[in-house]
């Protein structure tokens, strides 16, 4: 099974940019480092109708963008165009059905994976939205709530819970590890978000109210951090989203600045995406996603809608 | 610069000069962290010349709810609340339709203080924002006890309420009532998410959501078809389709908020939750000021003005407010009691809605309102499915929004008149005797609830009397009417007279409307509605032979006349004597054919209806003699008759004597011991002077006048001590005044050939 989506794939910036970047600013009153970006369309609509508050979205190899329809408890997907193609879902707790969905992942298969938060499950579909299978989502017997999901090229789920949990379930849905607790250390976590994992196998955890992402082997050991508090640029105050490019660049949404910020290989700022020092703004960022024709996918959960870009080389 | 692992060697030195103490401030989870947590505008990095934030300094933006702290706009409240942390999506996901921000109270809203301070603060311009009910600051309370982050604790819609208390005021001001039990809580709602009290009980958020509402006014459910109400009023729910759904019969009708039926839904056209007219919470116009406030609400549509001024209730109507006890019922909180057990016979009784007197009902109320014998949501009692178009149907007496049918058994009637039950198994019931008159509904040939005709909601048209009573009998007993074959004759028991002042029955008088009710009349007598007053049920085939015991008297006539004597007290002793006929002629029958059993002791003599005579309603045929009392003696006092053997060889005092009746001896100066009077040739009595004939001396209904007691119940003998005598004694009676002391001899051999012999004895 080949990686998820959300990997790395672009180019590496060097760590000496970040740097200057960095000094160039303590210069004084430096404009904010910004890489410009082209914006595509907007998918504000799938085929039952418009989304609401969609908090995650994925890509998958064959172009078929999912995303979750969290204010009506559904997945709408879309082809590579934005064209709607089906809706999978309403609020319940039967199969295919979902309470309160956050985050979405896909597998090497094109089956998409969706972390039904309040129902405490992960529900796998095919490509084509056919239901596959449940996933009970406990820690230490009790239900847990799943906030995101990620595969890796082996089939392995990861999953962000809400009790503070990274849980690693093998492609037959038991639990092979989990990791995490609510802290503020290496490894621990407060409110986990989103997770991705890079083209070398790293799984990378936003966290959320630690305010850095954290990147983990498969084993589950800390290798790095990304990021920290505060409002300057490499900071974050509420980190959603987290994507890798091919190049191994680390994307960050942050939900209140509204901005994506950029770190290259070595976990270092390089910049925020827009243009002449004005970052762009992505309202209520929550998942985003990066395919492998270098789209950035937005999901805007305040615009209600999933915004499509093309980066920059 | 933001790395925690280590990083290349060459840029240690490097890394450490320029990042280690802003590193070092973003791993300080301290109390000045959390707190810029929300209020990120704090950060001193927006004081810096040297870097540019990602966001501008902005400690008081404007957002759409007005100018406020940064720390408490909506994107800071979502940007924890999103899903990915803590849940509030359905906040943002039906923003529409939720608490309104960014408004200033309306004049109804009473922000409560608290040591000088609101409670529920504005923002900067005055106007709504999340910080008003929303803090993150000094909750004591626990998540299961109210959701925290509240400014105060929400118990029982008690944050809603403390704003909104002209909502809470219930029924009696026109809300909805809250705090009333719901029972299991309705699935439909809870799972729209709606809230219960801490008693399963209505409070606001039983209906609203203050976030995530999917519908106007921060409704749980859409209410456009009254789906909102029908959740828990789900029996009110069959009003669609009926004449009642206004959407069908008056789709241009308003509403007091001014909405169609289409827009209020079948509920709203009539319920407004708040605002309502009086306790039904009614939303129609206000009904006419005549209107009793237990009839007002239906009034406001059925009055000659309303939508429905073609289905009125006419000048002779049910009454209303008026109670139920006063038919024998109380309402308990186990169900209805009657004192009529007898003629519950068994069964049981439907406890219909009560109300009080100002309308509301009320369990254990006692006053009839329309609400008593109708449910306005549903067209049938029975259920049965509603006519396709409501407009093309006219209600008859098992629909008509009923709640129990006007059927056979008269079951809503009944169940609260109880005594007249009994008619079912009377010669009254026209639809069991098959009567081509009857209605179809035990009670309807008679009456009619609403529009009669008159008095006693009758339906049909007055017959001929003066009795009050008298004419609605007559409707059928009359010549030509349905019961032509039960009439009361040329000579029958007077009505619609006054009583004497002397009799007191324990039965029913009348009178006009407003005037005292001292007239006896058909209803004195005889209750219309029980055949038998002694049996629930008479045997099968007996009750169209009607006599004394039976023929609806109120009290049996036979056999000791104890209807009779109600009001003809002293009659009384008759009873047991001589002229007991049940004691000495049991099987002599009167004119009209009927034994003494039958007709009881007064009937042999005296017929109430269909007498022979006028005079004293004579129920034999009248015999010989020289007047007329003298020939009712000789109805069984002569030859042949019932009393041969009891014929005096001289009958009467000389015909030509006329003397003073005692009450003009008594002006002379009489002394009057006991009165014995006199007849004129048509045997009146109460005239100043006449003749001395039979009842002058005998009193027909006491066997001795020394004695008020009733006969011994055998054929005695008598002697001048009794047999019938008026006077105890011949001192002080008019025989002396002519006579003498002669007068003991010609009274004591009084019948005797020598008493009456040829010259005169006067005094």
């Amino acid at each position: 099974m080949r990686p998820a989506r959300r990997r790395n794939r672009l180019s590496t910036r060097r760590w000496l940019a970040a740097l200057l970047a960095v000094g160039t600013a303590a210069a004084g009153a430096a404009e904010i480092a910004t890489a410009p970006i082209k914006h595509l369309y907007d998918l504000t609509r799938g085929s039952e109708g418009a989304l609401s508050l969609p908090s995650d979205v994925a890509v998958s190899d064959a172009g078929r963008v999912y995303v979750v329809d969290s204010g009506h408890h559904r997945v709408a997907a879309f082809d590579r165009a934005g064209k709607p193609l089906f809706t999978v879902g309403q609020p319940g707790a039967a199969a295919a059905q979902f309470r309160n969905p956050v985050g979405i992942g896909v597998d090497d298969n094109g089956w998409f994976y969706v972390a039904d938060k309040d129902n405490h499950r992960i529900q796998a579909f095919d490509g084509d939205g056919r239901w596959q299978r449940s996933i009970a989502v406990t820690v230490e017997g009790k239900p847990a709530a799943p906030i995101d999901v990620a595969a890796d090229r082996q089939g392995r789920l990861y999953v962000t819970t809400n009790n503070h949990r990274v849980l690693v379930y093998d492609a037959q849905g038991r639990l092979l590890r989990q990791w995490g607790g609510e802290g503020s250390n290496e490894g621990e976590f407060r409110y986990p978000a989103t997770v991705a994992l890079d083209r070398a196998g790293l799984i990378y955890v936003v966290d959320v109210l630690n305010t850095r992402v954290q990147a983990f082997d498969a084993g589950g050991k800390f290798i790095i951090g990304v990021g920290e508090w505060g409002v300057l640029p490499g900071q974050f105050v509420r980190p959603k989203g987290v994507a890798t490019d091919a190049r191994g660049r680390v994307y960050v949404a942050d939900s209140y600045l509204d901005v994506i910020e950029v770190f290259d290989e070595q976990r270092h700022f390089m910049y925020v995406l827009g243009q002449s020092g004005k970052p762009q703004r992505f309202v209520s960022a929550g998942g985003i996603a990066l395919d492998s024709a270098g789209r950035l996918y937005v999901a805007e959960m305040l615009k209600h809608q999933v915004s499509v870009y093309e980066l920059g080389p | 610069m933001t790395v925690w692992r280590a990083p290349p060697p060459w840029t240690v030195p490097l890394m450490l000069a320029l990042l280690a103490a802003p590193t070092q401030a973003a791993r300080d989870v301290g109390p000045q962290r959390e707190c810029a947590t929300c209020h990120v505008m704090w950060l001193k990095d927006f004081n810096r010349d040297d870097v540019t934030p990602l966001i501008p300094y902005e400690p008081k933006p404007v957002t759409e709810s007005g100018r406020q702290d940064a720390a408490s706009t909506e994107r800071m409240c979502f940007s924890c609340h999103d899903g990915f942390m803590l849940d509030s999506r359905s906040v943002w996901a039906n923003k529409q339709h939720e608490h309104p921000v960014g408004m200033k109270p309306s004049d109804k809203i009473r922000i409560p203080t608290s040591g000088g301070k609101v409670v529920f603060p504005l923002n900067d311009d005055g106007k709504m924002y999340c910080g008003t009910c929303h803090t993150a600051h000094g909750v004591n309370w626990d998540q299961k006890e109210s959701p925290v982050f509240l400014r105060v604790k929400n118990v029982d819609s008690s944050l809603c309420l403390a704003c909104h208390l002209d909502r809470s005021t219930g029924p009696a001001e026109g809300n909805h009532p809250i705090f009333k039990a719901l029972g299991s809580p309705p699935e439909a709602l809870m799972a729209a998410g709606a809230r219960v009290g801490r008693k399963q009980d209505v409070i606001c958020q039983s209906c609203h959501r203050v976030h995530g509402a999917t519908q106007k006014q921060m409704l749980v459910l859409d209410n456009r078809d009254s789906k909102l109400c029908a959740a828990c009023h789900a029996d009110k729910s069959e009003i669609a389709n009926t004449k009642h759904d206004l959407s069908v019969m008056a789709p241009q009708a308003r509403n007091r908020l001014n909405q169609s039926p289409a827009e209020s839904g079948p509920c709203g056209v009539c319920h407004v939750p708040h605002g309502g007219n009086g306790p039904a919470l009614w939303a129609r116009l206000a009904p006419p000021a005549s209107a009793d406030a237990t009839a007002a609400a239906c009034l406001a549509c059925h009055n000659p003005e309303g939508l429905a001024k073609h289905k009125l209730t006419g000048a002779h109507t049910h009454p209303v407010n008026v109670s139920v006890t006063d038919v024998g019922i109380t309402p308990t909180g186990q169900g209805w009691v009657t004192r009529f057990t007898d003629a519950l016979n068994g069964g049981k009784l439907a406890a219909l809605p009560l109300f009080d007197r100002k309308g509301m009902r009320d369990r254990l109320g006692t006053q009839v309102g329309c609400g008593t014998c109708h449910d306005p949501h549903r067209w049938s009692p029975s259920g049965d499915a509603r006519a396709p178009d409501p407009r093309k149907i006219e209600g008859g007496p098992k629909d008509s929004f009923l709640r129990l049918a006007l059927d056979e058994d008269g079951s809503l009637c009944v169940n609260c008149h109880v005594d007249k039950r009994t008619v079912a198994t009377s010669p009254h019931n026209l639809a069991a005797a098959k009567d081509q008159n009857a209605a179809s509904g035990l009670c309807q040939s008679c009456h009619q609830v609403h529009d009669a005709k008159g008095k006693y909601l009758w339906t049909r048209a007055d017959g001929p009397g003066k009795g009050i009573t008298e004419v609605r009998c007559t409707s059928c007993h009359r010549e030509g009417g349905v019961a032509a074959k039960k009439l009361t004759g040329a000579h029958s028991h007077p009505v619609g007279v006054r009583l004497a002042r002397s009799m007191q029955p324990k039965l029913p008088l009348f009178g006009a409307d407003g005037a005292a009710k001292k007239q006896i009349d058909c209803g004195t007598c005889h209750d219309v509605h029980r055949w038998d007053p002694n049996n629930i049920a008479p045997p099968p085939g007996a009750k169209n032979k009607g006599d004394a015991r039976t023929s609806f008297l109120r009290k049996a006539a036979a056999p000791n006349g104890e209807l009779c004597i109600e009001c003809h007290v002293e009659q009384r002793f008759v009873r047991g004597t001589d002229h007991d006929l049940a004691v000495t002629a049991p099987d002599s029958v009167n004119a009209l054919g009927q034994s003494a059993a039958q007709s009881g002791v007064c009937g042999q003599c005296h017929a109430v209806h269909n007498a022979a005579d006028a005079r004293r309603l004579w129920a034999r045929a009248p015999g010989d003699g020289a007047d007329d009392p003298a020939r009712r003696c000789t109805s069984c006092h002569a030859a042949g008759k019932t009393a041969a053997a009891k014929v005096p060889p001289e009958t009467r005092h000389p015909a030509g004597v006329m003397v003073w009746a005692d009450a003009v001896r008594a002006r002379f100066g009489a002394d009057i011991r006991a009165v014995l009077p006199v007849f004129d040739a048509n045997g009146n009595r109460g005239i100043e002077r006449g003749t001395i004939t039979c009842p002058t001396c005998h009193e027909p209904h006491r066997w001795n006048a020394r004695a008020a007691e009733e006969g011994a119940g055998k054929n005695l003998e008598g002697d001048v001590r009794n047999s019938f005598l008026r006077a105890p004694d011949t001192e002080h009676v008019v025989c002396a005044d002519c006579h003498g002391k002669d007068a003991l001899f010609r009274y004591k051999y009084f019948h005797s050939k020598a008493a009456h012999r040829s010259y005169p004895l006067f005094r």
